[in-house]
């Protein structure tokens, strides 16, 4: 049995400080390691077992809605199709990939009452599960995308081996921001809708389906209030190569990762003994 | 340290809003309009004012008529429900009785089923690996072990979760009423099964409406009323007082 249940004592007056109460979650996230597999791939084998065609279907999905893309938009645009089909997709996959552990991970601490209020399981687990779900299955897609781009002769670039820190990073970042959404729905159940709202209107202050340069100089500024900006950034310096990545473009990210993740944290520790009682 | 549990003044309590799923937009709404807040809450103490003390060797039952808050109390005891006010200190390895089979995929195997279960539970593939056979043994599944839950009957899935559960060697006991599942051979088994467990670890709580088991089974008797403990000492006695008191003044 785990470790935890040796000796516990919660007194309601005495609250962990900030620093503790992270590494006593995350070490329960550790003594739950294999919960969270077990949840993941389940997850991941519900998703590609509801059709014959399984995990190819997660991949034609996104390929079909670019292959449209890249037709049209370089038909406006007059781009080469095949260098513009790279471009759209180094940006595309990893905004569908943030756009959806973010709304999908927006329920869930209240798709998990039925585990909350039975068992004793740590409420980080359902966020980290979410999270993770989304970004084995954008790994697995990126790597196969990624595969049959070369078969078609898109070139190879070096700067593709920073991808494991990129989605590292990204992943802390997503992780952040669900764990402050899943549990603000909790208090506000129309959460998820203004969330997908918010995300639409961001999906247009990014460059991912046309060049940055066709934006009016003056305009450009309002791509810096996208939070999400300078992920598809550095996802698309990383894949696509071009232009340079420089050191300059980490900066942001990880700037950006830290404080959601830390502000993610400081609401879960705020709110933690409330949950139960509101869901 | 003996197995030991120490509950110290707590209080718990429940609030009812009127709008469980309030939303941001009528949030927004009612500031604009300066509108007073319309979910109304109102408290419900489950628990109040509850000091207990079990030590090693005690087999407690709790008694109470419904909604007494007997379920709560060991929800709490687990760490489900913090309270509100007040000490929990929990020494030994817990093993709750409470809520079996949660999250069951009934879309995975029986055997995959107890790999998850035991996840949730917070043991390694490695510790459910050595009570694998057993489990698949005791809830006499055979074949179909290998075979999605979602086709088991209700005494089978009953089965797999009362076997999953019992395939322990607690040194704290926690259940809430269950006792055993499935036809009469089963229901044999499963309640030999429990007196088992019943002598073999140090803490009991039992949390039960069949008065003749409590009498059986306990050494001491806790009787819940409305959220307070009423009474509580020597189980005859208390039985005695839960019916007088409690049963026949409704």
């Amino acid at each position: 049995m785990a470790e935890r249940n040796i000796v516990s004592v919660f007194d309601s007056r005495v609250h962990d400080s900030y620093p503790r109460y992270v590494a006593k979650i995350f070490s329960e996230m550790w003594t739950y390691r294999f919960a969270l597999k077990n949840f993941v791939v389940n997850n991941l084998r519900t998703r590609y077992r509801r059709s014959v065609l399984g995990f190819l279907w997660s991949l034609l999905n996104p390929l079909f809605f670019m292959i449209i893309l890249a037709v049209v938009f370089s038909t406006i645009f007059k781009q080469n199709i095949r260098t513009y089909s790279i471009y759209i997709f180094s940006g595309m996959i990893p905004w569908l990939y943030i756009n959806a552990s973010i709304t999908m991970g927006c329920q869930t601490l209240i798709n998990a009452e039925g585990f909350l209020k039975k068992v004793y399981i740590p409420k980080l687990l359902f966020p980290v599960v979410s999270v993770t779900t989304e970004t084995v299955n954008f790994f697995l897609s990126i790597v196969s995308l990624y595969l049959l781009g070369i078969f078609v002769g898109f070139p190879i670039k070096i700067t593709i081996l920073y991808l494991p820190l990129v989605i590292f990073i990204t992943f802390l970042f997503n992780l952040g921001w669900v764990l402050i959404l899943s549990v603000t729905t909790i208090f506000f159940r129309d959460m998820t809708h203004l969330v997908a709202i918010v995300f639409q209107a961001l999906f247009y202050l990014a460059p991912i389906i046309y060049p940055l340069e066709s934006i009016p100089e003056q305009y450009r500024s309002l791509f810096l209030f996208n939070p999400f900006y300078y992920f598809i950034i550095l996802f698309r310096k990383v894949i696509y190569g071009e232009p340079a990545l420089v050191w300059l473009d980490w900066v942001a990210p990880i700037g950006l990762m830290l404080v959601v993740l830390s502000v993610g944290l400081y609401i879960l520790k705020r709110l933690d003994r409330t949950i139960v009682y509101r869901l | 340290m003996n197995p030991q549990i120490k509950i110290h003044d707590c209080s718990l309590v429940f609030h009812l809003y009127s709008d469980p799923t309030p939303t941001l937009k009528e949030t927004v709404v009612n500031l604009l309009l300066r509108r007073k807040r319309v979910n109304e809450q109102r408290e419900f103490y489950a628990l109040q004012d509850i000091n207990l003390d079990f030590q090693g060797g005690d087999r407690v039952g709790i008694i109470g008529l419904n909604g007494a808050g007997k379920s709560t109390l060991l929800k709490m005891i687990v760490g489900i429900y913090p309270p509100h006010s007040g000490r929990v200190e929990v020494h030994g390895r817990v093993t709750p009785m409470i809520e079996i089979g949660t999250g069951f995929d009934v879309e995975l195997s029986g055997r995959e089923n107890i790999y998850l279960n035991g996840a949730i539970l917070g043991y390694s593939p490695h510790e459910m690996q050595q009570r694998e056979q057993e489990i698949i043994e005791f809830s006499e599944l055979a074949d179909f072990i290998n075979m999605p839950v979602k086709y088991y009957s209700t005494g089978m899935y009953g089965r797999l979760a009362f076997s999953i559960a019992t395939m322990t060697e607690p040194e704290i006991l926690l259940v809430d009423e269950i006792f055993s599942a499935g036809d009469a051979h089963f229901v044999k088994k499963g309640t030999d099964r429990m007196l088992h467990l019943f002598r073999s670890s140090q803490v009991v709580v039992f949390v039960s409406h069949n008065l003749d088991q409590v009498r059986q089974l306990c050494n001491k008797v806790v009787v819940l009323h409305r959220g307070r403990v009423v009474n509580h000492g020597e189980p005859d006695e208390m039985l005695k007082f839960y019916e007088s008191e409690i049963v026949n003044s409704i």
